[in-house]
């Protein structure tokens, strides 16, 4: 039946084509663990998008009511307690996994030709994942979230020139406050994500197109038996 | 265990299998809770009835129907808010009283007292019922008022005010 649907659009839309490429694909032989992080980074990311779109669901941005709607999540939603904490856990580990996946990339020389572009909008990619952090933190207005804004932009306004422009940029005035939240839940719930998608579909589209790179203990092996392949 | 060449799955086929089958697993675990939390609002509990006060007994005349207010404090999400609600009273002896919910059944408009016909009357679709046991005289009512239960304390009248799903016969607290 599956099958039967599966033709119809494919029929329809060409997607068949899209499915061989992506899930179809050819890649090098002798790829191993390290090979995995990029993936990993995906399901995080996914994972994330699917929890924070509950989290938004209970959540008020506003700082009368931000704290006591998260203890709300927390303590009298269904399972709002593991939505939350898949959400908060799967920060941390979407940085883990993104920066493991950038050091293999760079310890492995895949970013070189023809890949240089891919390597770029894959830095793009983790400032949009740094910024989703920073974003994310001020959201429970609790003790911790407000000093760390206070501290992480203090920071920002310490750069010449544009310092303090970005401060009152980033806080939406010169204190932490009401226009502050509102202001870092639509960059965290609406800019971010839209760049983040944009931003990876560019990635996943370059990444397949070149294939990904053939490990180097493997070209190694292909020029001891005087076969270049790159 | 050995499979001749040709028998059974191949290889690529059994892994195909085995990888749809960790997606399924990984997908059900976090399906799980972002479902849950998603119709957590379908799986909460309704509020059970409150004892409100509706005032000293000298304020109910007899035989005369009278509608009350009161302030239920409900709970939204994380704010607490105070709701109006009215009843309809009928005082019908010294400590008897006839208490109604004042919405009507239909769609929860509240009722007015008509003092020719001695009934009470929806503004909304024309639904009538009767001052004496809230049964439905007329209309699109799929069931008579909501009677509700009091008790006398002090010299005042209290009544356990409970909400009660609009629009069909069966009385279930909403």
């Amino acid at each position: 039946m599956m099958q039967q649907v599966g033709k119809w659009i494919d029929e329809r839309s060409g997607a068949g084509e899209v499915w061989q490429k992506l899930f179809k694909r050819k890649i090098p032989r002798g790829v191993n663990f390290l090979y995995t992080f990029g993936a990993a980074t995906m399901f995080i990311f996914m994972l994330q998008i699917l929890t924070g779109i509950i989290l938004a669901m209970y959540y008020a941005n506003t700082p009368e009511h931000a704290y006591d709607s998260v203890l709300y999540i927390s303590n009298e939603v269904a399972l709002g307690w593991l939505v939350r904490g898949l959400h908060h856990w799967g920060a941390s580990a979407m940085v883990v996994v993104v920066v493991l996946h950038g050091a293999v990339v760079f310890y492995l020389g895949a970013y070189r030709y023809p890949r240089e572009l891919t390597w770029v909008v894959g830095i793009f990619t983790l400032l949009v994942v740094i910024g989703f952090s920073f974003t994310g933190y001020l959201l429970p207005w609790d003790e911790k979230a407000y000093w760390a804004t206070v501290v992480g932009t203090n920071m920002a306004g310490t750069v010449p020139f544009a310092g303090n422009f970005m401060l009152l940029l980033l806080r939406g005035g010169a204190e932490i406050g009401a226009v502050s939240l509102a202001r870092f839940y639509a960059l965290h719930t609406l800019l971010l994500p839209a760049l983040a998608v944009l931003l990876v579909g560019i990635h996943l589209y370059l990444v397949v197109k070149h294939g990904v790179s053939v490990p180097p203990w493997i070209w190694d092996e292909d020029e001891k038996k005087r076969k270049v392949v790159r | 265990m050995s499979v001749k060449k040709g028998e059974g799955m191949s290889r690529r086929s059994f892994l195909g299998y085995i990888t749809g089958a960790i997606v399924g697993v990984v997908g059900a675990v976090v399906a799980i809770p972002v479902v849950g939390a998603f119709i957590s609002p379908t799986l909460k509990k309704t509020a059970s009835g409150t004892w409100e006060k509706l005032g000293p007994l000298s304020k109910f005349a007899l035989n005369e129907p009278r509608i009350t207010g009161i302030s239920l404090v409900k709970k939204d999400g994380w704010i607490e808010t105070k709701t109006p609600r009215l009843v309809w009273v009928i005082r019908t002896g010294e400590q008897g009283f006839k208490v109604f919910n004042a919405q009507c059944t239909h769609l929860g408009c509240i009722v007015d007292y008509v003092a020719e016909n001695k009934t009470f009357n929806s503004p909304c679709h024309g639904g009538v019922f009767s001052t004496e046991d809230g049964r439905v005289l007329g209309g699109p009512p799929p069931r008579g008022l909501d009677t509700l239960e009091y008790k006398i304390e002090d010299g005042e009248l209290v009544v356990n005010y409970q909400d009660f799903r609009m629009g069909i016969p069966e009385r279930i607290p909403a």
